[in-house]
């Protein structure tokens, strides 16, 4: 308890401001303390230089009749393509002529914001529906149970191949698709659980006493609560849209005119995929960078997992 | 280790049958039915027909590579029609009296009498697929004059379409096989369900293989027929068109179209040459194009051709042959004549003119794509009209811009900042920028009007996803862009077949545009398609005429076209329309890919390379041989 | 207890019933049908796709439809499939079953047998860099896109070193005079693997009253031995052994895919559960009471640990399904996984259904299990 006294004059926000920057830190330390953590955090920023790198590189050095990832194509090389790393093309160029290095820039943005939009869409309806399920129980919670066994019932990838078929998707829909079908599912129920263990807490008691509404509880006191695990599942929920959005464009199945899967795919139309020692810089540059983001995620995942979870702390 | 006691011991179970020759040919869907009602009817696919495509026979046949048209069962060529008292037309065919079934029964005028009177009875259109092909409306009765003569009796004369290139195709079946499965599905309620429902067992064939093994999901294997009629039997074409067949065993002889004048263009002996062929199912490329790296087949059948990559993989392999034929088949853009401007012979005219297939195709797919431009493929010379109007040929780039900016204002199209080239004698910068009407020079035109003064709404380019055809989505794009740079409001729209072809046929009427996609084409020694993707009875809901094209003119053509009765005048109409079409452009015919197919010289031989469509398109199974 | 399980299995009745419903509506929201795909071919006339619109049931209220299908899939009746028609989606499901099965019961035994020991073992390292390596590789493996993994082993067995066939099951020269069906050899490959693990299981439990743990080790390890002997000397005596060895050589690459794949997960899962399970009083006390490391770790803290996993793998049934889809594409192997595919892209709806359907009681039978091996294994819980 901090002594009142001592800081009468102080805004409340300073002190809130105080106390996050103070949390901020210890957390900061424990997440530095998993290694596994930073090493994934420094994937990401490394793919957020490279993102924003495309537009200063399209509008300074790159000719965007040549560099442009999707309508680009380098006359000089004609007969070549897929043309290997050079210094015009520093991973070379894909079968119809475009700059490898172009796409794989470009994409990277897009990756982001599927994988970021999908995430927090199902954690936002995952954590609400959680403190809602854990706060009323009864009906509530049984409707909410039932609706995730149902949406477990169907395995993910095999809805998302019918989801395709029924509505057409480009990068948007399929964010929107994919968060909401995480949402409703096994989420809520981890989620829930943790509410629960929240919901017991004095401090709940407490507020209900002094007269809190129901709406104010679950604000103040159950979702900051949970909020944590909310993130954790977040940075799983990330890598898992991107590889599923990988594996879908690999399969064709996806409305989106250019995306690491859609790299892949068009080697793979060509037939390329297959000749290895040949033609690395069509599968290589791509599958490595979907393996490396959803890869860094989950690094950043597990390294938030040890300061949530104070038993798979080191000591 | 556990590897080397594997090699082992297959290498002593392949020993063990070296004395039967064996291929392996890859495909890359399983087949899905043994029912040859059902593989014809509501199961064709092509993978069906590679396996057991050998099975059976029909009375006249079109052969590959010159795609003549001569008997198969048949003895000769069909009598001339004639009127019957009761106003009915009749022809008579002649069958062959040196055939038997594999059970060792002969051949005979009942079977063929039964196999007709099985679609005549049931419905053709009930059993779906290709048999109402075989089967036209006209088609009255199939009877029997004597054991090795039949009467087919019309409602009206048939033409070559109906007639040589429709029902005489249609194959045998054995009647004492079949006869009591049909009376048995007569009985029921749905005659033509029952009997797709049947699964033969041991059914007698006619053919020079027979399917005897089939392990679903991972191959089937076919045996040589050891009693087929046609082993040792050679057909010969000669450079005066003239074909003759000619079998030693039974002394069956046949002639036409001028015989053995001039030199021998190619002679055909008929096996089967392998004992068994083995179909193992390879579910894509990449392990197939390894799987023939490796020696562990002789070649695939892949109706699409192999890809570039594929190519130049295979290329380097020893043993391994690349052979490439041109395709049968295009793909296109349509247009949707029943809206604006999609309506106006200006608007399509200017968008085909904008279209440059010779850029796409030198540059950006560096020669893997051949242009096209009229509606018959020039890979068959007979149908070919290659004198048709092409617009924008020979044009650059800008003036292919003028030029359709030409045509639309002609025809009463405006904009509020008209399309001009600007910058013409600097080429590096070259471009197409707006002028308003007081003669500033913006950035890109705009406000682009219909004749009636109207804004034109904006049009949606319906073409397959990248994921689905890399080409054709790389096509719209640049159509897209072309269009776009001249202000016309195309927005392309790539997503996937199925939503392609459910927005063509809506089931309420067209509801599209613009749409790329690609027919592949049916018979290449009768193109019937021109009547059918063109005739205005075509322009209903599912109908086969998208674009909506209503010209009573061709018309007429089609009609001619399917109802005569000799080649040479269905060739006159056929280039008619070729014209007709190229000159109103309903479609825009754009491109196809070669057909590139590989295969091991060390282990198998073909009797040809060079046809059209390529090995795929004809799989000439009974004269196929193995090397090893 | 049993109340409990009535309970639940009354919920899963509705769940399923819901589940059916879904995924009815899902199919019949596809814009168009299955009669389309001969809308390529111009002489299939309009009326032989009517004709065949209701043959295969197409025609007719979506309501009927509904009440149709769902009173078959209680009478344990899938409908026919359009594509391969006129066979039933039953029919087609066990025949591609097994095959996925084989696979996917495998990778999990391969994948659990070094997962379990190696996690057991870095989450007793704790921090040490061994940790650090194995939870890299793990998560690399986890995460990596399962396609890129398939094409480099392709590629470095089949292509580079040639040791295995690059795709399907079988080698089909080797099978042209073969006494059984592939078939039958797949179920027999089958009550091998689950007859060597009760097997395994029941020498576990007998060997368990052994109090010493030396011939206790040695009577298990025996007994283990005489079972693959056993299992290996059947198959030599049937004279089929050639052809299990050949579909098993076949099976080798996408077994190693899926079991590397799930190995990383086991491993993850293993280590988290099993550093939850250290902290526990229990676990201090063993340790207190002086108990060597290696017992605390093994006897302990691993069995309870255990839980998550196997409920885990439990729960992974589903992925029979989803996981087996990208697998299975890359290999040729024609098993669930890519009929489902096929069946959705193809629009053949009774097939793909069949296969959701068949996976969706899967996945419900094995939450069902879940739940009861949760209240019967962990003490902690009580109902």
């Amino acid at each position: 308890m901090m002594d009142r006294t001592t800081y009468k004059f102080e805004p409340l926000w300073k002190i809130r401001l105080r106390l996050f920057a103070r949390s901020f830190r210890k957390n900061w330390g424990l997440f530095w303390e998993s290694r596994i953590g930073p090493l994934g955090l420094f994937i990401i920023l490394g793919f957020a230089l490279f993102m924003a790198a495309h537009p200063i590189l399209m509008s300074t050095i790159w000719d965007p009749k040549v560099y442009d990832p999707i309508m680009g194509f380098d006359p000089k090389l004609v007969g070549q393509h897929p043309a290997p790393p050079s210094w015009a093309h520093p991973l070379g160029t894909d079968p119809i002529g475009r700059d490898i290095l172009s796409q794989l820039m470009w994409s990277t943005r897009s990756e982001f914001a599927l994988g970021i939009t999908a995430a927090v869409i199902t954690v936002t309806i995952g954590t609400l529906i959680g403190s809602v399920c854990a706060y009323f129980g009864g009906l509530i919670d049984m409707f909410f149970m039932r609706l995730a066994d149902l949406v477990m019932l169907f395995p993910f990838f095999a809805l998302l191949i019918v989801m395709q078929s029924i509505i057409p998707m480009d990068l948007f829909k399929l964010a929107l698709i994919m968060g909401g079908l995480g949402g409703f599912g096994a989420i809520t129920i981890v989620l829930k659980s943790q509410a629960l263990t929240v919901k017991v807490k004095p401090y709940i008691e407490a507020a209900k006493v002094a007269g809190g509404g129901a709406f104010h509880i679950i604000r103040n006191h159950i979702i900051p609560n949970i909020l944590p695990i909310s993130f954790l599942y977040m940075m799983f929920n990330v890598t898992s849209a991107i590889f599923s959005e990988a594996a879908l464009s690999f399969f064709g199945l996806l409305d989106i005119r250019m995306s690491w899967g859609i790299m892949l795919n068009t080697a793979q139309d060509a037939g390329y995929l297959g000749a290895f020692g040949y033609y690395w810089w069509l599968w290589a540059p791509p599958g490595a960078a979907i393996t490396l983001l959803c890869f860094a995620f989950y690094l950043v995942g597990r390294g938030l997992d040890e300061i949530v979870n104070p038993r798979l702390r080191k000591r | 280790m556990r590897k080397l006691v594997i090699f082992a011991v297959l290498t002593a179970f392949l020993e063990a049958w070296a004395g039967a020759q064996v291929l392996e040919v890859g495909i890359f869907e399983d087949i899905t039915t043994t029912n040859i009602w059902a593989r014809l009817g509501p199961d064709s696919t092509v993978w069906n027909t590679y396996v057991q495509g050998g099975q059976h026979g029909s009375l006249y046949t079109t052969t590959a590579p010159t795609w003549t048209w001569l008997p198969g069962l048949a003895a000769d060529f069909p009598s001339e029609f004639v009127q019957q008292d009761d106003g009915n037309w009749a022809a008579t065919v002649p069958l062959r009296q040196d055939i038997k079934w594999s059970d060792g029964t002969p051949f005979t005028a009942d079977d063929v009498v039964f196999t007709y009177n099985v679609l005549l009875t049931i419905g053709a259109e009930n059993l779906g697929g290709n048999w109402p092909s075989y089967a036209p409306d006209a088609l009255v009765a199939v009877e029997r004059v004597d054991d090795y003569t039949v009467k087919f009796v019309f409602s009206q004369k048939p033409g070559l379409g109906e007639w040589n290139f429709g029902t005489l195709y249609c194959p045998i079946v054995q009647k004492a096989y079949w006869e009591p499965y049909f009376q048995q599905a007569v009985e029921t309620d749905d005659p033509a369900g029952s009997l797709l429902a049947v699964v033969p067992e041991d059914e007698p064939i006619i053919g020079g293989y027979d399917l005897v093994k089939w392990e679903p999901g991972a191959y089937a294997q076919v045996d040589k027929n050891p009693t087929y009629y046609a082993t040792g039997e050679a057909t010969t074409f000669y450079e005066g068109g003239g074909a003759v067949i000619d079998n030693p065993s039974s002394g069956f002889h046949f002639e036409a179209y001028g015989g053995a004048a001039g030199e021998v263009m190619l002679s055909l002996t008929e096996g089967p040459y392998v004992d068994s062929i083995i179909y193992p199912i390879y579910l894509n490329q990449d392990s197939a194009v390894m799987a023939l790296q490796n020696g562990e087949m002789a070649t695939f059948l892949n109706p699409l051709g192999l890809q570039k990559g594929f190519r130049q993989r295979l290329e380097a392999t020893p043993n391994v042959e690349i052979i490439s034929n041109p395709p049968w088949g295009f793909r296109y853009l349509a247009f949707n004549m029943r809206r604006e401007p999609m309506s106006h012979k200006a608007f399509r005219v200017a968008v085909a003119t904008l279209i440059d297939r010779e850029y796409l195709a030198e540059n950006v797919f560096q020669g893997i794509i051949t242009p096209m431009y009229s509606a018959v493929p020039n890979s068959n010379p007979f149908w070919y009209n290659p004198d048709i109007v092409i617009y924008g040929q020979g044009m650059d780039h800008f003036q292919r811009v003028e030029e359709a900016v030409r045509v639309l204002k002609e025809a009463g199209f405006s904009w509020d900042a008209e399309p001009v080239v600007v910058d013409k004698d600097n080429p590096r910068n070259t471009r197409v920028a707006g002028k308003l009407p007081d003669g500033t020079i913006v950035d890109a035109p705009s406000g682009f009007k219909l004749p009636s003064g109207e804004y034109c709404p904006e049009l949606e380019l319906l073409a397959p996803s990248a994921g689905y055809d890399p080409l054709r989505a790389t096509f719209g794009l640049y159509i897209e862009q072309w269009c776009r740079e001249i202000g016309l409001p195309v927005k392309a729209n790539l997503t996937g077949f199925n939503v392609i072809v459910n927005k063509v046929w809506a089931p309420d009427g067209f509801n599209f545009d613009m749409y790329i996609l690609g027919w592949s084409l049916g018979d290449p020694s009768f193109p019937d398609y021109l009547y059918y993707f063109w005739h205005s009875s075509q322009d209903v809901p599912d109908g086969f005429n998208t674009p909506g094209y209503r010209n009573p003119e061709y018309d007429k053509l089609a009609e001619d076209f399917l109802a005569a009765d000799n080649l040479e005048t269905a060739r006159q109409l056929a280039f008619k329309m070729q014209e007709m079409l190229a000159e109103d452009v309903p479609y825009v015919i754009l491109f196809d890919t070669p057909i590139a197919e590989a295969y091991r010289a060390d282990m198998i031989e073909f009797p040809y390379t060079e046809v059209l469509g390529g090995i795929q398109f004809v799989w000439p199974l009974t004269t196929v041989k193995a090397l090893k | 207890m049993l109340r409990f399980i009535a309970w639940r299995l009354a919920q899963n009745v509705i769940v399923f019933f819901l589940f059916l419903t879904v995924v009815f509506f899902l199919f019949q929201a596809m814009p168009g049908d299955y009669t389309k795909q001969f809308i390529m071919n111009p002489k299939i006339p309009p009326e032989a796709r009517e004709a065949l619109a209701q043959r295969l049931g197409l025609s007719g209220t979506i309501w009927n439809q509904y009440i149709h299908y769902i009173r078959n899939v209680f009478t344990g009746n899938l409908g026919v499939s359009f594509e391969y028609y006129p066979r039933e989606v039953w029919d087609i499901i066990a025949e591609r079953l097994p095959r996925t099965a084989v696979l996917f019961f495998t990778a999990t035994l391969v994948a659990f047998s070094w997962g379990y020991p190696l996690g057991r073992y870095i989450a007793w390292k704790r921090g040490q860099v061994g940790d650090y390596v194995a939870t890299v590789t793990g998560v690399l493996f986890y995460t990596i896109f399962t396609p890129l993994l398939a094409i480099i082993l392709l590629f470095v067995f089949a292509n580079q070193l040639g040791w295995f066939r690059s795709g399907g099951f079988l080698s089909p020269r080797f099978w042209i005079r073969a006494p059984v069906s592939p078939q039958t050899v797949f179920l027999m490959l089958i009550a091998t693997v689950l007859g060597l693990i009760a097997w395994w299981a029941t020498a576990h439990l007998v060997t368990r009253r052994i109090g010493h743990p030396r011939p206790r080790k040695l009577a298990l390890r025996t007994l283990t031995l005489l079972g693959i002997a056993a299992a290996v000397g059947g198959w030599y005596a049937s004279g089929l052994g050639p052809y299990a060895g050949d579909i098993v050589w076949h099976m080798v690459l996408p077994l190693l895919e899926l079991a590397l794949i799930s190995f990383g997960g086991t491993m993850l899962l293993m280590r988290d559960s099993m550093l939850e399970v250290v902290r526990e009083d229990y676990i201090t006390t063993a340790r207190a009471k002086g108990l060597p490391d290696k017992v605390v770790r093994d006897k302990h803290a691993a069995r309870t640990a255990l839980l998550p996993v196997v409920t885990s793998f439990t729960l992974s049934i589903g992925f029979v399904l989803s996981g087996g889809i990208i697998t299975e594409t890359m290999f040729s192997w024609k098993g669930l996984g890519l009929t489902y595919l096929q069946a959705t892209l193809s629009q053949d709806f009774p097939l793909a259904m069949g296969c959701l359907t068949f996976t969706g009681i899967l996945v419900l039978m094995a939450h069902l299990v879940a739940d009861v091996l949760y209240a019967v294994l962990d003490p902690r819980i009580s109902y």
